[in-house]
């Protein structure tokens, strides 16, 4: 009998599916090892240090959460990101559901709307910021030059940038306006997938447009609903690119949130353990969110 | 072009650093350009040529920081010494420029590895655990040109010794527009902040606001246009034995007065200017005043000869306890993981640089956008020709850094100066009109820094 020889015995190996699966998988999830798990459990044991930049990291126990949740900062972090988080989500939620609807009626320019919507979605974030910062710019608002000096609408400027919750409701119009063309392009994606017969044949048995969108699209598209908004929670409560670009996190702190905090904490100050603290302290709200989710789309799908 | 030996270990801590904050660190990767490239024939600086070859042969030295983007000529200046040293040196020499270099000084801090010298005008402080002591080079300097201004060890100095050496100061002038204050019948720029109030009122009902960067947005004008007043008022941070100072009758009689300053005089924005605003406002016509180095002028020279023609620049007024000058110093340090040769480099490049005979090239250059940190400069040509920046040459003496009236720097002090917080003061004083509840809020915030530091 022929012994089998060495590229007989690995081509065999990579036949079955029990080694070729693992092999396959191996590059991503070295990847991924490397990537996200080794900086996220770093960052976890940082958050227990006095690391300071160019200092020793020595292991302080539960010392820096303490100093945070002593601090009015935190308290504004966590309250700037809750609030933050939940009006933009509640804003991006039923403006795209409203207009994935209207984009599943057809209508003339149909396709040249769902291009132009995609438009705030594909800009590079620094870009549009700019462009924003430029519309409410505390010197020189195009805005306020419209309404104060052109149409004199109004004769003090509007607090864009200055006043703390017109800062806030600033930040929340400019993610919202960002974030509705994904929201939108995926639930119409999800509404189009629902089969027309059995929405016609509500319609014929006498259900109303609401009650057939309530009573048998919504439930349809539900886990789709549900990923979006759990994807969509973890982009806006780790938001950094947008308070760190337009406001700083102010004024008076009104709108500094988890992301920018551990910025200014790690890379601003040098202050490095404390600032993987406040990430850590992010981590449960998230935590919390993805198991809610992943039960909720699991009894849709045995539903 | 250097080649950044970069261990695995050391990819892996940098990785753990900049996985902070949700890919905070990518922004600023991102955002980086390429290191800078040698030019083939450096240009002629006025600067004198560096020294003769010592015995650095082979040495590395990669330098980082920010781009002068408020007067671009400067960089050259640099580039030019550094690469001119560099080859007749026989040095490796990589110089790389990025607006948010932070996060770069810290991967290099973290890895060990990268960038030797850093530039930047952050407080040291808040760097000093990895920072070489440079107290030879600097006091060799300081000797040299008759020894440093106060601002200069205040600053550069930590634990009794240097561990950066003062590049220069950027100091504050006030910018005005000479012929809007002549048409008020105001021939001769005020002398006090009441003479202030008096001629702001009369221009802002003409829509002709003053501009103070009463801001945190700003880590530059933030960080000086408030300490005018403040100053002035006789207020200050700090005690020089260390202790608080800021909760005072002195500041609430600063704050009073910027409040009524920004309400009759000011540009309701000035609250959250960022560090451009004010330029662009000046030069657009829509301020009549505002506290600025020269970068509003020497653009305008070129760009806008109406308003240079139209604008003239003055020291600051004086108030109950005087008059102040408020000044930043950008700076040099080493960082630690620099050793032998590379160290000797390091050192011998700055040492060089910083020279009197080198460094006025680079003042000459900057027209009074940097002043000297020493007195000898009185006496070198360094000094802008043009008469609407003569007054360069008094203020270089008047200036205090944030921090006053501390002897030295300190953690605290310098946070609170990272954090932009006096700017804040103004901000929410001027913005809700409640001096007493700003302070309040400030003194938090600085009690948050206590805690946190």
């Amino acid at each position: 009998m022929q012994t089998p020889t060495l590229s007989a015995k690995i081509s065999r190996l990579l036949h079955k599916d029990s080694t070729l699966g693992p092999i396959l998988l191996s590059p991503g999830f070295l990847f991924l090892a490397v990537m996200m798990a080794y900086p996220f459990f770093y960052a976890i044991y940082l958050s227990f240090t006095d690391k300071e930049v160019g200092g020793a990291a020595n292991f302080t126990g539960f010392e820096n959460y303490e100093k945070l949740f002593s601090t009015t900062l935190f308290a504004k972090t966590v309250v700037n990101s809750l609030v933050y988080t939940s009006i933009a989500l509640v804003l991006k939620f039923s403006c795209g559901m409203a207009l994935a609807l209207l984009l599943n009626r057809p209508f003339i320019g149909q396709r040249f709307a769902k291009a132009l919507m995609l438009l705030p979605w594909i800009l590079p974030t620094a870009f549009s910021t700019m462009i924003w910062q430029w519309i409410f710019s505390p010197a020189f608002s195009v805005v306020n030059e419209v309404l104060v000096n052109k149409l004199h609408l109004i004769s003090q400027p509007l607090p864009f940038l200055r006043d703390e919750t017109w800062a806030m409701g600033s930040l929340i119009f400019i993610n919202l306006w960002r974030g509705l063309p994904f929201f939108a392009i995926t639930f119409l994606a999800a509404i189009q997938s629902v089969s027309n017969e059995i929405i016609e044949a509500s319609r014929i048995d006498g259900a109303s447009p609401w009650q057939s969108f309530w009573l048998i699209v919504f439930p349809a598209i539900l886990p789709v609903v549900t990923i979006v908004m759990l994807i969509s929670t973890i982009g806006t409560l780790g938001d950094f690119d947008l308070p760190f670009l337009l406001t700083r996190g102010g004024p008076n702190n009104a709108t500094t949130m988890f992301a920018l905090t551990t910025y200014n904490l790690s890379l601003g100050s040098g202050l490095i353990g404390l600032g993987s603290a406040v990430t850590m302290t992010m981590f449960p709200f998230l935590l919390v969110l993805i198991i809610a989710s992943l039960i909720n789309v699991r009894r849709q799908q045995q539903g | 072009m250097k080649q950044t030996k970069l261990t695995r270990r050391a990819l892996l801590k940098g990785a753990g650093i900049a996985a902070l904050g949700t890919g905070v660190s990518a922004l600023a990767a991102c955002s980086a350009p390429a290191p800078t490239p040698a030019p083939a024939k450096p240009a002629d600086t006025g600067a004198a040529k560096p020294a003769a070859p010592v015995t650095l042969k082979g040495a590395k030295v990669n330098w980082l920081g920010g781009a002068w983007s408020f007067l671009p000529e400067l960089d050259p200046v640099i580039d030019n010494f550094a690469n001119d040293w560099a080859k007749q040196n026989n040095v490796t020499l990589t110089i790389e420029r990025d607006q948010n270099f932070g996060p770069k000084i810290q991967t290099a801090i973290e890895t060990g590895s990268g960038a030797n010298i850093i530039q930047s005008a952050t407080p040291p402080a808040i760097y000093a655990k990895s920072l070489v002591d440079i107290s030879s080079v600097a006091e060799a300097l300081s000797s040299e040109g008759g020894g440093y201004l106060p601002a200069g060890p205040f600053v550069a100095k930590n634990s009794g010794k240097w561990i950066a050496v003062p590049l220069g100061q950027h100091n504050w002038f006030m910018n005005y527009r000479e012929d809007w204050f002549k048409e008020e019948g105001i021939t001769k720029f005020p002398d006090t902040w009441d003479e202030m109030l008096v001629a702001g009122k009369k221009l802002k009902a003409k829509g002709r606001p003053f501009g103070m960067t009463f801001s945190d947005k700003a880590a530059g004008d933030g960080n000086a246009a408030p300490y005018l007043i403040l100053w002035a008022f006789g207020a200050k941070e700090f005690n020089p034995d260390g202790s608080l100072a800021l909760d005072s009758k002195e500041t609430l009689a600063a704050l009073e007065y910027a409040i009524q300053f920004h309400n009759d005089c000011g540009d309701p924005g000035e609250v959250a200017y960022d560090d451009g605003a004010n330029n662009s406002g000046f030069l657009a016509g829509k301020i009549s005043m505002t506290a600025n180095v020269n970068t509003i002028y020497l653009p305008a020279t070129k760009n806008n000869p109406a308003v240079a023609a139209g604008m003239n620049h003055a020291i600051p007024p004086k108030g109950p306890a005087g008059r102040f000058g408020a000044a930043t110093l950008p700076w040099w340090g080493i960082l630690g993981h620099t050793k032998g040769a590379d160290l000797d480099a390091a050192k011998d490049l700055i040492k060089n640089f910083f020279s009197v005979k080198n460094l006025g090239a680079f003042y000459k250059a900057g027209q009074g956008y940097i002043l000297p940190m020493l007195p000898k400069f009185e006496s070198e040509p360094i000094w802008p020709a043009d008469p609407k920046l003569a007054i360069a040459k008094d203020m270089f003496k008047l200036a205090l850094p944030a921090g006053y009236a501390l002897p030295n720097n300190n953690k605290l002090s310098s946070l609170m100066q990272e954090k932009v917080l006096i700017g804040k003061l103004f901000s929410q004083a001027c913005s809700t009109g409640n001096a007493k509840a700003a302070l309040a809020g400030v003194m938090k915030d600085i009690n948050d820094l206590k805690l946190l530091s």
